[in-house]
Parts: C-alpha cells; sequence; structure tokens
C-alpha cells in the first residue's frame, strides 16, 4: 500500500454517509440535548453490531461545537466513552475523567471522582455524555434495581445534569426495563437497522446509501449503479431502481447490510486497485475475501454462485423475502 | 479516532493568576476549576506531599509546591512564582503581630456575584484590610446566616460551605471606607511599618481590656469576631494620647472593682493599668488626619487574643486576664525574677509553665495579689524599736558576703517565719519591708555557715573574701590551704581549715565590704590602734588579717560608730 492509497484510504473513512436512519437518529440525539440544563434525560440508541450508532454518535459530536481550550474559557462539549474496558462505576469515572483531561484520573474514591467530574463538566461545557458498547458494562446476569451498576448510572445521572446517550446492542434494552425510575428517565429507544432487500422501497434504500458512498470512493466502478431517473405518472421527477440489479444482492449478502462492512469492502477495494482501475465485481471477489469474515461458505462475488443461491441465502439471514 | 494523545498532562481547566490575586485564592481557584474543592486534594492531584506551608505566600514550602504544580500548568515555575507578591512586608519582627495575615479567608460578597471579579484579592488576607476597595463594602469573615467562619474552601466562591447560603442572596451596603484602611495610601514605606506596628499592637491591647500583661503573636488567632470594630479602637489609641488616657483610666476603674485585685494599693494598680509605651513613633498620622469627634470605646474582649503558652497552662479562661510574665511579678513584688522562682517553689506565688529555667514562665497575677495583702495582714508596723529593725534593701547589699541572694533571703524569711515590719508608704515592695536585725542576722550566720561547709568553690570564696586571684593565692599558699578537685577553677578547698581560718582571723578587706566602708580609711584607723597587731605578712598584697582579739573587736565597733554613728549588725556578725 503506498502513501496515496493510504491518504485516499484515510479520507474515504472519514466521510460521513448519510441516510434518512441516520437523520432520524441525529434528530433523536438533538431532542436530547435540549433537555440540558433541565431535568437532564438519557437515550438509547440501539442496534447491531456495525449499523452506524458510533457513527451517528460522532456525526452529532461534530455537530456540536469543537473542542477548544484558552485561559479564559475551557469547551469541551462532548464526552465519547467506550466502556469495553470498564468493569466498574470507580473505572468509568476514571475513564471519563481522563477523557476529560484531569491531572490525575485514576486517584480518588468514587463521591470524590462525582464532585470532581460534576465540576469539570460546569467548566467544561459538557454537554452530550455518549457512552458506548452500553451493554458490555451491563451484568451478564439479570439486573435488579438493587445492582450496583444500575444504582451507580441511576445517581449519576440525575448528578451531573448532562444528557446520556447510550450506544449498544439490543441486549441493552434491559436496562430500562429495572423500573419505571430507569425507564421515566429515558426518551424512546431509537434503533438503527441493517440494510436489506425485503422491498423494493428497502432496496431502493440500499442501492441509494450504496451509491452515496461510491460517489466518495476514490475510484471508477463497473455494474455498481443501480438507480436510475425517471418521470413519474404525476409528471415529477423521481428516482427508481434499474431492471438489473443483481449484484446489490450480492453486496448485500457479502456486507450483510451493515455500514461498517460496506466501509471495509470498499476500503479494501481503493488498497486493491490503483487510480485508473476499476472497481468491478472481480475487485470486490477479492476484496471480500481478504476483509469481510462472512459467515457464508461461499463469496457472493464468485459468478460461479447463481443469483438464486445468492438469494436463498439472503433469505436466511432475514435480508430477503423469498415470496 | 477519539483518544487524545496529551503529550504534556496539563490541567484540564487552566488558570492564570490574576492582576492582585492572592497566592491562596489563587490556588483554591485552580483546585475548585479542576473539580478539587480542598488545596490538600490539589496538591494530592498532582501526587505532591503538602505542608501546612506549602499553600501560603511566604511559607517555607510555598515555592517547591508551585514548582511541583508548574509541571501541569501552562506557565512556567517562575512565571507563576513572579505573579505572585506581599504588598506588605509581613516580617517585621519589632511588631506584635509578625504575620498580619488572617488564617481565615474574607470576601467580598458583590466581587463573588460576578464572574470576571470573582477571585480571592491579596489586600484581602490583611488583617486590617475589613472593606473592599471597590465596592466598598465590609469584607465577610463568616457566614452572614449560619455565622460560621469562612474556611479555605472551593464553596467560598459561591457561598457557605456549611450551610449552603449563595453570595446573590447577600444584601450589600456601601459605606465609606475606614480611615485605619485608607491612611495606608498616604504614608510612605517606613511610616507605613511604624504606623502597623503601632495599630496592631494596639490592636492587642484593644482585645484583650482588662488584661495584666499582653502577648506577642506570629500570627493573629483564628475566630476574631468584629475586627473592624477593633481596629477603629485600635486606630483611635494609635492618634489619641487622650483616648489611650481614657481607656487606661477605665482599666483602672475595672481593676479597682475587682476583688482579685483591689488589695493592691493605688500606684500598683495604676501601673497594671497602665498600657506598655510602644516603641514607634506615630505622630506623622495625627498630621495626616482630620480631627474627629470622640468616639465611644466599647471594649470588646476576644477570647481567643490569647497565645498558645497561656492558653496551655489556663484551667480556666477567666485565668488569663489576671496572668502576668515573670518579670512584670517581679517588678510588682519589687525583687528579681529568681525570687520569683523562689516564692513559687514555695507555694507562694502560683505558675503556669513548668520549670523554673523557662524564661516565659508566667504567674498568676492574682496569687501575687493575694500574697501581698497577706504579708501586709500579717505584718507589724514599725514603731519603737525602730532601731533594731532593718530594711531587705539594706540587707541586699551585704548578701554576697553570706554567699546568699535576695531569693535565699526571702526562702530563710519564710521558712523561719520571721517577723515582717511594715513601713506605711505608697507603694508596696518587699525590699521595703523590715526584719529585725539580730534575728536576721543569725539566720543569715546560719546559712554562711552551712553554705561554706557544702558548697565552696575556690572561685565563690575569692568573691567573698573580695581578693583578686593573685591575692587569693598567696592568701592560700601563706596559710598552706589545701585544695581538692579537678580544675584550679572548680576546686574546693578544705572546710575545715577555711572555718578554722575564719574562726581565728578577721580578715578587714570582707569585713569593710559588709560594714559599707572603705578598706583604707578602716586599716588607717587600726593603724593608730596602738593595742591591736596584725598580721603583716600579706600587707604588701593589700591583704589585711588581724587575729580576732577582745581589742580588735572593740576598736571596730569604735570605728563604726565615728564613722556610721551606729554600729552596724551585718558587719558584727563577721566579728
Amino acid at each position: 500500500m503506498n502513501n496515496i492509497q493510504t491518504n485516499e484510504i484515510i479520507q474515504f473513512e472519514n466521510r460521513v454517509c448519510w441516510h434518512d436512519d441516520f437523520q432520524d437518529t441525529q434528530d433523536a440525539i438533538q431532542k436530547l440535548l435540549s433537555y440540558r440544563g433541565r431535568k437532564p434525560k438519557a437515550r438509547l440508541l440501539k442496534g447491531k453490531p456495525g449499523t452506524g450508532k458510533t457513527l451517528s454518535a460522532i456525526t452529532a459530536m461534530d455537530s456540536l461545537h469543537q473542542e477548544s481550550s484558552t485561559d479564559a474559557l475551557t469547551s469541551k462539549p462532548t464526552i465519547y466513552i467506550n466502556v469495553s474496558l470498564v468493569n466498574s462505576p470507580g473505572q468509568l469515572l476514571s475513564a471519563i475523567l481522563e477523557q476529560l483531561g484531569d491531572v490525575n484520573p485514576y486517584k480518588g474514591v468514587l463521591t470524590q471522582k462525582v464532585k470532581t467530574i460534576i465540576r469539570l463538566f460546569k467548566e467544561q461545557g459538557v454537554k452530550l455524555v455518549i457512552i458506548d458498547e452500553f451493554q458490555d458494562i451491563l451484568p451478564k446476569s439479570h439486573i435488579q434495581p438493587s445492582s450496583k451498576i444500575y444504582r451507580f448510572l441511576k445517581g449519576f445521572m440525575d448528578e451531573c445534569g448532562v444528557p446520556f446517550l447510550l450506544l449498544g446492542t439490543e441486549n441493552s434494552e434491559r436496562f430500562l426495563e429495572v423500573d419505571d425510575q430507569i425507564r421515566t428517565r429515558f426518551l424512546p429507544t431509537q434503533e438503527l437497522f441493517a440494510f436489506s432487500c425485503l422491498s423494493e422501497t428497502e432496496k431502493l434504500r440500499f442501492a441509494l446509501i450504496i451509491e452515496s458512498i461510491l460517489l466518495d470512493l476514490p475510484r471508477k466502478t463497473k455494474g455498481l449503479a443501480f438507480t436510475e431517473d425517471y418521470v413519474n405518472d404525476n409528471g415529477e421527477e423521481s428516482i427508481k431502481l434499474k431492471p438489473n440489479h443483481n449484484m446489490l444482492y450480492r453486496l448485500n449478502l457479502a456486507t450483510g447490510g451493515l455500514m461498517r462492512v460496506i466501509v471495509n469492502l470498499f476500503t479494501e477495494c481503493i488498497e486493491l486497485t490503483n487510480a485508473n482501475d476499476f472497481v468491478d465485481n472481480d475487485v470486490l471477489e477479492i476484496a471480500y475475501d481478504n476483509v469481510v469474515n462472512g459467515s457464508h461458505a461461499i463469496n457472493p462475488f464468485d459468478m460461479s454462485n447463481t443469483l438464486s443461491r445468492v438469494k436463498t441465502r439472503l433469505a436466511k439471514e432475514g435480508l430477503y423475502n423469498a415470496k | 479516532m477519539l483518544s487524545n494523545t496529551v503529550e504534556k498532562l496539563e490541567f484540564a481547566v487552566p488558570r492564570t493568576p490574576k492582576h492582585t490575586e492572592s497566592a491562596q485564592g489563587f490556588l483554591l481557584r485552580l483546585a475548585v476549576s479542576n473539580g478539587r474543592f480542598e488545596l490538600s486534594r490539589l496538591a494530592q492531584a498532582i501526587e505532591y506531599n503538602y505542608k501546612s506551608s506549602s499553600f501560603t505566600l511566604g511559607g517555607a514550602d510555598f515555592e517547591s509546591f508551585l514548582r511541583a504544580l508548574s509541571v501541569y500548568s501552562h506557565l512556567s515555575a517562575d512565571e507563576l512564582i513572579s505573579k505572585f507578591s506581599m504588598s506588605l512586608d509581613i516580617d517585621d519582627d519589632r511588631r506584635a503581630v509578625k504575620d498580619i495575615r488572617l488564617p481565615t479567608p474574607r470576601i467580598c460578597p458583590s466581587c463573588m456575584v460576578h464572574k470576571d471579579s470573582r477571585y480571592i484579592k491579596e489586600p484581602w488576607e490583611y488583617a486590617h484590610h475589613t472593606h473592599c476597595e471597590e465596592h466598598k463594602v465590609a469584607l465577610v469573615d463568616r457566614c452572614p446566616y449560619c455565622t460560621e467562619p469562612l474556611s479555605w474552601n472551593g464553596d467560598i466562591f459561591e457561598g457557605c460551605a456549611c450551610c449552603g447560603y449563595r453570595w446573590e442572596s447577600y444584601k450589600t451596603i456601601a459605606e465609606p471606607l475606614p480611615i485605619y484602611q485608607t491612611i495606608c495610601y498616604e504614608l510612605t514605606d517606613l511610616e507605613l511599618k511604624e504606623y502597623l506596628a503601632a495599630l496592631y499592637q494596639n490592636l492587642i491591647f484593644i482585645s484583650r481590656p482588662f488584661d495584666l500583661s499582653f502577648d506577642e503573636f506570629k500570627q493573629l488567632p483564628k475566630d476574631l469576631f468584629n475586627i473592624s470594630h477593633l481596629f477603629e479602637l485600635a486606630f483611635q489609641l494609635t492618634v489619641s494620647d487622650e483616648a489611650k488616657a481614657n481607656w487606661e483610666q477605665m482599666r483602672l476603674s475595672h481593676f479597682k472593682a475587682d476583688s482579685s485585685l483591689n488589695s493592691l494599693d493605688e500606684h500598683s494598680l495604676q501601673i497594671l493599668a497602665k498600657l506598655p509605651v510602644p516603641a514607634f513613633s506615630t505622630g506623622f498620622i495625627k498630621e495626616k488626619i482630620q480631627p474627629q469627634s470622640e468616639q465611644c470605646m466599647l471594649p470588646v474582649r476576644q477570647r481567643v487574643m490569647v497565645s498558645s503558652l497561656r492558653a496551655r497552662n489556663s484551667n480556666s479562661v477567666r485565668d488569663y486576664q489576671y496572668q502576668i510574665s515573670l518579670t512584670r511579678a517581679a517588678k510588682l513584688l519589687g525583687v528579681d525574677k529568681k525570687t520569683i522562682n523562689a516564692l513559687v517553689e514555695l507555694n507562694l506565688v502560683s505558675a503556669y509553665s513548668g520549670s523554673i529555667a523557662s524564661r516565659a514562665r508566667i504567674v498568676s497575677g492574682s496569687s501575687v495579689v493575694k500574697l501581698i495583702s497577706t504579708i501586709m495582714e500579717h505584718s507589724l508596723s514599725i514603731c519603737s524599736q525602730e532601731n533594731q529593725l532593718i530594711s531587705i534593701k539594706e540587707l541586699i547589699k551585704g548578701l554576697p558576703y553570706f554567699n546568699c541572694d535576695l531569693s535565699s533571703l526571702v526562702m530563710l524569711i519564710v521558712t523561719n517565719k520571721c517577723q515582717i515590719y511594715l513601713v506605711k508608704k505608697n507603694t508596696f515592695s518587699i525590699p521595703s519591708l523590715l526584719v529585725n536585725r539580730e534575728e536576721i542576722t543569725q539566720y543569715l550566720e546560719q546559712y554562711f555557715v552551712e553554705s561554706i561547709k557544702y558548697d565552696l568553690s575556690r572561685n565563690k570564696l575569692q568573691q567573698l573574701c573580695t581578693l583578686k586571684s593573685h591575692q587569693f593565692i598567696e592568701l592560700k599558699n601563706t596559710f598552706h590551704l589545701q585544695e581538692t578537685g579537678p580544675l584550679a577553677s572548680l576546686a574546693k578547698l578544705n572546710p575545715v581549715q577555711i572555718s578554722s581560718f575564719f574562726e581565728q582571723n578577721i580578715l578587714i578587706n570582707r569585713w569593710a565590704k559588709i560594714a559599707g566602708v572603705k578598706l583604707k580609711s578602716v586599716i588607717q584607723f587600726l593603724k593608730c590602734e596602738s593595742a591591736i597587731t596584725s598580721n603583716s605578712i600579706l600587707e604588701h598584697q593589700d591583704i589585711y588579717i588581724y587575729e580576732k582579739s577582745d581589742e580588735l573587736l572593740d576598736s571596730l565597733t569604735r570605728y563604726l560608730i565615728y564613722h556610721k554613728g551606729e554600729v552596724h549588725f551585718l558587719a558584727n556578725i563577721c566579728i
């Protein structure tokens, strides 16, 4: 991989691809932010791994003011904590303190840390706390109102006066089901889904997201244009799927409709090709073998696998309606 | 993408000291901004092993703490240190209060309300700086709601740490700045030094209006109340002699009404009531201020304005006001400090701190007064037997020649229960007491003989005999006096030999000293007496030794009658 490719990959990965689900998520986050200064609320953003939860959170962070620090004003509008490596309230607080730039984040008892955090939130104008991989901090067994983590999070969220955005898998939902006390503190859960070929509309959405990604791909493509413009019955311009969109099924199977996998796949394509090369089925086939850890025994881009076989697989995954 | 790579670990919320910001106030502000609500927690955050002197400007450890702090700050150590300076000299040894900064913080509620002025200013730390010059508002040193004193706690910028009171709710009233504060700006550095020394000296007088003695302080105590009133009074004492006289008059009236003190005579009471004369000239201030109408000077006693030494050694708060220094007690009784210590040993005077050696020994003034009244009660007034009495003052002169001093004499009088006589006079003093000559000489002689036997070094004997070293050596060699001991100066003479020497001979040198006459005139007189023979071996050394005989005694008695008009009993002892 040469330097040009590295730069291209970095640029490509940093582009945020946009679609309607993400916009809904952003609106939900904006709603959450409006609770700052009032009795603060929290919101759970759930979805399968790779559906773009973190991407949404980062987009929201970017939309808030950038971090800055001068003598007169220190600003750090969002705190992002990945709790995968955290297994106790104390460690969570230390991680937050570290994010805030505290000089000694690991020292002190729980109450002291909370006090320090609240002050630093105030001083640095923290508007949103994002906790990623939320399911990892929850106990494996049943959560009860007496659970340590439950009591801690409830109290901590109350004390802070800052909205919390929790990102997690389906498994995170059980936190809200502990009792009414916690449920009433949360805004309705927002969910992100994987892209599928279940209906014409779904297929069109998937096609559009692929096309918007390809716009940023610094390569020419072959056979990856799925939509065309047309004038509908009312005389308005609209978009519809091209009759031949077989590659869409293959892409759907290859990526499982997950944003993260889609990005990974095309990133690998950049790495495999030069600036003037085309990204086509053959390149995708190699890229799939290289980076996608698919659960299928077959490579969806291998043309020896017929479309019907691909569709059967898709149906098994729940991404295609065989009827 | 989300992790911060920090090159240098700094405080999350950096702060720079503001103009005229107090050092301790800045540290607290930095601590609070970074979520630490006490200075100790700030030190812990940077893992610094702090001491009590780490946070105060001028403290022994202050600079090293700032250096440690600068590692985590965007300012270099030297920059940070250079931001702080003291506007006043806090290290004046002449001042009764050395460090004039208050140990607890004070704030201006109006300054604390606005974000830009929410910091503690350096001048506020000085005790006499009682008003905020910007808002003309009295500084607050305790919560107006719960009256708890403010402390160096992070909540101070918002309100009271104890009851949750917020400065926003404080109704400030602008008032003219007090003159004791504003005058500081009209004085030169030298004048200011003098002024502050006088002001703080008077502050101590004012704070303990009815005390017999006054302390000096390294630092002002915590919990002083109504400080601005105290300084108003102190300022009046500083600038007005009349105010000072009134204050002393008030003390005098109080002492006269005090049953523990009123047995003292008027003169002694006046001495006690008088405030010590300050060593500072403050005449220059009188020129600078407008003549003021006389104000009511209401004494406010401050419980805490007592040195820790006194507080430690007292059983009750009431004790403080009667405590006096050893020197003061000695002055009251007209004796030296050693005698007071002897009186303490005899349980006649009670002392607070333990050892005799302690220079800072404090004695109870009321016990001294009690002693005086007991003596007055039990003593007789002189009438017919005046010529048989001798005053202690006169006795003192001869004491060295008996190897005795005033404290031992007082002990002799007390242990032997000698009758004491008193001259009716204004002032009481031990030296003015009289005792019976015969009685006391008897005891003194006993004392001398005893001391000669047990504890008479060569040097001491030399002094007793009023001989110079070379004279003494001649004397020793001539009479073959034996000496024992490790060093020549510490050597002791054989007591038996010495006793027999003084039994057989009279050393005119010593006799003349005790009698208070000139040696040469005695010798001339004796030379004219034909019946007396002198031992002329050592006359060339000016040592005059006469063998004891009735003729010699007669001659000496005659000499005394001729020259002094009476027989001196003290002199007779040696005869």
